[in-house]
Order: structure tokens, then sequence, then C-alpha cells
């Protein structure tokens, strides 16, 4: 199976395709609007640039837009714009290499093997290390491989750690699936080996600290683009990792919506695979790398603020080794999920790529975009419902096809004990329970546990049958890695980390679970 | 533009006249009632730009089954309530059990014997799509009705329902041989949980003081054979009202602090008499009177 990826186009033809775009743009745009975006861009990119380095022809560009503020004339106000997008268009294309990818297919399985049973460390118990049962793939693959041939597929992950798109991309290699394009943080690319391999690899640059109107619409032109050119593509849909633990509720219209304008210009451009098929996946482990971090960043006041977190666990290659070490010696499996595939409204498709009511009759789906003699209508607000809807079955898609783990059970239960146990107490006042206060009994959480379990058979889980099993094992897993512990059994109670707890507790946020 | 009608005879005729009033085309589903002078057709997919449903919230599952509405399709439903089976409000009825998307509601004052007297009349198209809304509109909007957009779809479906119960509380003030200031007292105070139940659920606290809400109570003082009145002036007589009771919980299903719903469900069920309930609700202490 081929991916559009190994005909790639050149940085030169991405450049030309995202300031056409922009050209047809700004052909109904005033010389007002024009200005407002250039005097958006300066200011946003001013700012940035007092403690960013860049290059100096950006910079210089910048200085240029800036010039424009005063009035020169909307050509030069238009070049100024074509020119950011030229130079935005170039530092978000990489190339992608055939050679590398091969490369890397080829010694993935063995590296990986390696990299996690080398013994680098006193704490190493692991014998050889099998990706293939320790990498759990599920889903209705053969269905997914077809849609990859007859259209381009967007794949939707849940984002906890950093360490998802690694696993991703092993997954999809696993899975019989083609590479992907997907767009990773600026700061990813910063350890040289990482970025040359990401770069060939089918990665976009996305820098997130730019956050100009004009950037984020490039970013989108460039998205649209690549998925009309059948680039099959991976998008974070949450926009970042899951500061709370929750699983992703609210996602980012922007990059999603891309597949739905795609899917609509190959309609009217009449190509011969016009579709675009949107696949959920759905990542489930028993410990996060960067929990940590991740729920102190969550509850601090400057949490929203703190977008892209430089000094996390991840950036630590020893943590990370010890963290994959210590997490694989437990036994422990991560279960990757990919769910139903739908279309780019959220309708299910069938293994021909063709849309299902929920009656699971073929539907005729151009009619979402058509009008009644079959032209294409572009409708920016009709397109933001149908997105919003495609969010909200991704949403449905990830607490169906979510794997439960005794961490998350065994958090729910302990946290739940614990509000019983202090009634009329907030989360935050929970979590900044003094040190003495942070235990309940053992059997409070074990009794929660057993009750919820016959409300979970309807979803997907793992681990222990029984209650007191449950949650052993989950403090097993909590003294492996963390330095605090999440759950600490103290005869007849057992102890938390109320953060920590919290953290694992919210995976289950959006499952009906029975008190 | 053609729009294509299911309801029954008087609902049918009223929505023609308003079609033809605004230069448009009615056509009626042959499987429901046709209206003298308005063509019948087997299947509207294809055939109309807009659908214009009115069947009693239990047929409209039916109704969909029979007519199959596919993506390129818009509905306008122009029943109100919910689905009594399923408690589901009806544009998620839609959504379940068919690919369209493009679903709005309208509501408001239209009352069958006004517009055969061609006195103007208004109300509120709400849909999630702009183009719905506007479609309606255009369908329908003419100097004989005034049809409003909204984005409000959930606000304006709520109040639809909650009508239903404020009018049957009118109806019971009424029989109860109560004056004008208890009538007053019942649409205030039945706009002031409107605003709550709408606002509290994610919709516009504000719709339910437009047509949807209030406009219908207002008219509805006015139409001495109006349905909610009528089940109102049962209530007062001490007939209970299975349906109008399963209306009220779902109601409080969404939002507790509704305490005229409270009232009329205890009502409808026959648990105290209308005047008891009144009296528990006079009883009550008052607060901010917009209190959110």
């Amino acid at each position: 199976m081929r991916s559009s990826l190994f005909d790639a186009p050149s940085a030169d033809a991405i450049a030309e395709s995202l300031t056409a775009r922009a050209r047809v743009r700004l052909a109904t745009w005033s010389d007002a609007a024009v200005a407002d975006l250039l005097a958006d861009t300066v200011f946003h990119e001013r700012k940035r640039l007092e403690s960013d380095e860049a290059p100096e022809a950006y910079v210089a560009l910048v200085d240029r837009a800036a010039r424009c503020l005063r009035p020169l004339g909307r050509a030069e106000m238009d070049a100024v714009v074509f020119a950011l997008v030229d130079a935005y268009a170039r530092e978000i294309h990489n190339p992608f290499s055939a050679r590398t990818y091969g490369f890397a297919t080829r010694i993935l399985p063995g590296a990986l093997t390696r990299l996690l049973s080398a013994s680098r460390g006193r704490d190493l118990v692991l014998g050889d290390f099998d990706p293939q049962s320790r990498i759990l793939i599920d889903g209705p693959l053969d269905h997914i491989r077809r849609l990859a041939e007859k259209g381009t597929v967007i794949l939707a992950p849940t984002h906890v750690s950093n360490l998802d798109s690694p696993l991703i991309g092993y997954a999809l290699y696993a899975a019989g699936l083609p590479p992907f394009a997907y767009g990773a943080g600026l700061n990813l690319f910063s350890n040289p080996a990482m970025a040359f391999f990401m770069r060939r690899l089918g990665a976009y640059t996305v820098d997130r600290r730019k956050r100009t109107r004009l950037y984020k619409e490039t970013l989108k032109d460039y998205s649209t683009e690549i998925l009309r050119r059948r680039t099959h593509s991976l998008f974070f849909p949450g926009g970042t990792r899951s500061r709370s633990g929750r699983l992703e509720r609210k996602l980012k219209k922007g990059l999603l919506g891309t597949g739905l304008l795609a899917w609509q210009e190959n309609l009217r451009e009449g190509r011969p695979d016009p579709d675009v098929f949107v696949v959920p996946l759905t990542l489930s482990m028993g410990l996060v790398l960067e929990a940590e971090t991740l729920i102190a960043d969550s509850l601090a006041e400057e949490g929203k603020q703190r977008y892209i977190i430089m000094d996390d666990e991840f950036s630590q290659t020893r943590t990370i080794a010890s963290f994959v070490r210590r997490y694989l010696a437990l036994d422990a499996r991560v279960h990757v999920v990919f769910g139903e595939p739908m279309d780019v409204t959220g309708n299910r498709v069938d293994a021909e790529g063709r849309s299902l009511d929920p009656a699971g009759r073929v539907v005729d789906r151009r009619g979402y975009v058509t009008d009644r003699t079959g032209t294409v209508v572009f409708d920016e607000q009709r397109d933001h419902v149908y997105t919003e809807r495609l969010a909200a079955h991704l949403c449905d898609a990830y607490v169906r096809d979510l794997v439960i783990q005794s961490t998350h059970l065994a958090a729910w239960a302990a946290w739940e004990a614990l509000r019983a146990a202090r009634p009329g107490l907030d989360t935050w006042r929970l979590v900044r329970l003094p040190p003495d206060q942070r235990v309940v009994r053992r059997v409070d959480v074990e009794q929660r546990i057993h009750a919820a379990l016959p409300g979970l058979a309807a979803y997907r889980r793992v681990g222990p049958a029984s209650a007191p099993a449950i949650l052993d094992d989950a403090i097993r897993h909590f003294a492996s890695y963390h330095r605090k512990r999440a759950i600490v059994a103290e005869g007849a109670d057992v102890r938390l980390d109320c953060e920590l707890t919290l953290y694992y507790r919210n995976r289950l946020d959006g499952h009906r679970m029975t008190q | 533009m053609k729009l294509g009608i299911v309801a029954d005879r008087e609902a049918a005729e009223t929505y023609a006249a308003l079609i033809r009033a605004a230069g448009n085309e009615p056509l009626a589903w042959s499987g429901a009632a046709v209206p003298d002078g308005v063509p019948a057709v087997a299947q509207f997919s294809g055939a109309v730009d807009l659908w214009l449903l009115a069947p009693a919230p239990d047929q409209l599952r039916p109704t969909l089954d029979a007519l199959r509405p596919g993506p390129a399709d818009r509905i306008v439903l122009a029943c109100r309530g919910f689905e009594p089976d399923t408690g589901m409000r009806l544009s998620e009825v839609v959504e379940a059990v068919s690919a369209c998307l493009r679903v709005g509601v309208l509501a408001g004052p239209i009352l069958p014997g006004e517009v055969r007297r061609r006195s103007p009349s208004a109300a509120v198209c709400a849909s999630r799509f702009e183009d719905v809304a506007e479609t309606t509109a255009r369908a329908l909007h003419s100097p004989l009705c005034r049809v409003y957009p909204s984005a409000d779809l959930l606000g304006v479906e709520l109040s639809g329902a909650l009508v239903e119960v404020v009018s049957a509380a009118l109806g019971a003030a009424k029989g109860l041989g109560l004056g004008v200031g208890t009538q007053a007292l019942v649409v205030s105070r039945g706009i002031a949980e409107g605003s709550r139940l709408a606002g509290r659920q994610g919709g516009d606290a504000r719709t339910f003081a437009g047509l949807a809400g209030a406009g219908e109570l207002i008219a509805c003082l006015g139409v001495p054979d109006h349905p909610g009145l009528h089940r109102g002036l049962a209530l007062a007589r001490g007939e209970a009202d299975p349906a109008l009771a399963a209306l009220c919980a779902r109601l409080l299903a969404f939002e507790r602090d509704l305490p005229i719903t409270a009232g009329v469900l205890r009502v409808a069920r026959g648990e105290v008499r209308a005047a008891d309930a009144l009296q528990a609700l006079l009883a009550r202490d008052a607060r901010e009177e917009f209190e959110g």
C-alpha cells in the first residue's frame, strides 16, 4: 500500500500551492482586512521575536509587514502576505524520504527490542522484549487498510504523552498501514538525530509559538493541501497532551475541519479518489510518563498559558528509558485501539468507503455539500457544524475504545472514597489536603471498585477480575515509576497522592460509573 | 422554492397558505393529509428544498422511516415536545434515525384561524445551520407571517415543551376561576422558569421570552379552544393526565428548579388537587425576580 508521502511535493511546489490559496482568499478581502491581518502578524511576531531566535530574512519580512501598516498600497500588502505564506510553507513542509522510511521500517522492530531490553540500569529486569506482545493493536484493521487505498485517511488519536508519536508510528507499521504525515511541535526537532528522522518520516513542523492568524491559516491550508494530494495525515485533535488525564472532550476544529474542506475541493475538481475518512485511535496505558508534570500543570493557575512544556519528563532521555523499562518490567501492555472509520461528518463508513445512516443503509454523502444540481457549495458555517458533529463522535469513540486499566479504576475508586470521606470539599481543596488526611480505608476503595465492575462490562477493560486484586495491581504499578506514588497500601488503609490519584481517576471521567 | 408538508389537515392548510403567501410552492406528502389544491408526492427527497414536518411526537419516527430523509435534505420540525418512548428531543430523533443533519425547529403563535382571516402572525426558526433557518424564513416569511431565524435550537425545543406545561397551568388557573392577575403571574413566572431551563442547559436564556415561549403563552390566553388550556381545565376538574405528567418529568430531568412544572406534575399524576398545588406554589418564599 503506497501513501502519497512517497510522491511528496517539493517545498517549492507546496509554497506555490499555499501562496495560490492565499491569493484566492485575499482576492475577496478589503484593504482594511488585509491590513488587520498584517497588524496581527506584526504584533504577535514582534512580541515573540523578543525572546525567540529567527532567521534574519524572516525578521526582515516582519519589519516589511510593519512598514505596510503605514498606507503603502494594496499591492505591497498583498506581496508581504504572500512572502510570509511562502516562508511559513517552507518552514512547515519537510521532504519525506522513502529511503529513510525503508531503513526505519527495516530496523524499527529490532531497534525497539534492543532499546527496551538493553542492560543499562540497575533496575533492569527485562529479558527479550517483543513489541508485538507488549504493544497490542486492535480494531478493524482490514477495513482501514482498504479505506487507505480508496481515499485519504485522517488518524485522530488521544494524546497523553510525547511517547505517543513513536508508539503510533510503530502501530501503523505493525498494522500494515502506510506512513502518515503528522504535525510535530518545533520543540521536538531540537534533538538533531530525532529531527533527522522526523523530517524524513512524514513530520511537518508546527511552531505553536506563532500565534498569528496568518500562520494558523497557512497551517490549515497546508493540511488541506496534503490531504487533497492523498497524503494520509495524523492529527492529535485535542491539540496537546491531556493535562488533566481526561480523555479528550473538546477537540480543536481547525485542523479536523480540513478533511471536510479537502473532500469538497476534490469533489469540485472531479478527482478520481476524492474521499477522506477519519479513524479514531485510542491509546491506553496504565502509567503515563509525564503524569506528575501534566497534572501539576493542569491544577496550576498558569496551566492554561503553558501550552508547550519544555522541561517535563520527556526532556530527560534517562527518565524515558527508565519509565519504559520499569513499565515493561511490570508485564504491562500498551493498548492501541483503532476505532470504527467515519466520513468527515461523523457517519460510519463501510468497507467500500460508503457512508451509512444510523440504520446501516448506504447514503450518498455528497448531498451534505452539494445543491440540487450536484454542484459543490462551500459554506463555512455549515461545515463548522459538521465538524462539531465529527468531533463529538470522535470523543464518543475514545470513551468506547479506551482499555480501562487497574490504575484508572483504583484511582477512580480511591478518589471517590476520599470525596465521600470529606463531603463538601471541592476538587481543589481535596488536592490540597494535608498529608495526614489523604488516607482512606482500603475496604472502601475495594467496595467502590466492586460496585463499578458490572457497569464496566459495557467497556473494554484489562486486569484482574476481583476488586482486591485490581487494587493490588494498581498499587504495584504506581510503585514502579513515579517519584510520588498515587496509592500506597498502609495496613487497612491506603494513602493517596491526591494529584496523581486525580490524574489517573480522570481517565474515566466520561464513563458511566456506578457508585 | 418548493416545500413539502407533513401535518394534519388543519396545520397542512395553514402552512400551505403561508408558503403561498411567501411566493413559494407547497407539496404535501401522500401519506398524510393533502389539502385541496396542494399537489401530493410520495417522496420528498430531491423534490423539495425544505421539509416541514408536524406530526405528533410519537409519530415522528415512523414518518421519518417512511420518508427516509438523507444528506441532501433539510427538515424543519413544527411539532413540539419529546419523543414519548425515549424522552429524546425531536431534532435528536431525526439524527438518530436518518442521515439528515440539517434540521431546524419552527415555533411560535401561528394560529390556523388567524391565518385563515389573514391576520399577521410570527414564528421563530431555530437551527444550528444558518442555511436551514434562513431557508425557512425565505419559505414562510411574508406580510402574513414574520419568521425570525435563531441559532438556539436547544432553547427553542425546550421552550416548545415547556409551553405545553405552562399553558396547562394557565388552563388550571382559569378552571379554578382565578383572575387575570393570577394568569399574568403564571405567564411571567413561566418565562422565568423557561429562561432558567434553557440557560442552564446551554441554550440562550432569552429564548423563552421570545416567540417560542412568551409569544405562545400570550396567544393561548386569547384562544378559548387552545389545547393547553383544555388540558389545564381538565386538571382543575381533577382529571389526571399521564402524557402531561411524562412531559413534566422529562423537563424536570433536565432541570430540577422548575416549580410550576413540578406542581403540574403532581396534579397530572393525580397526587394533589390543582387548588392545593397552587397553594403550595404560593406558599413558597419569593426570591429575586431575575435570579438565575
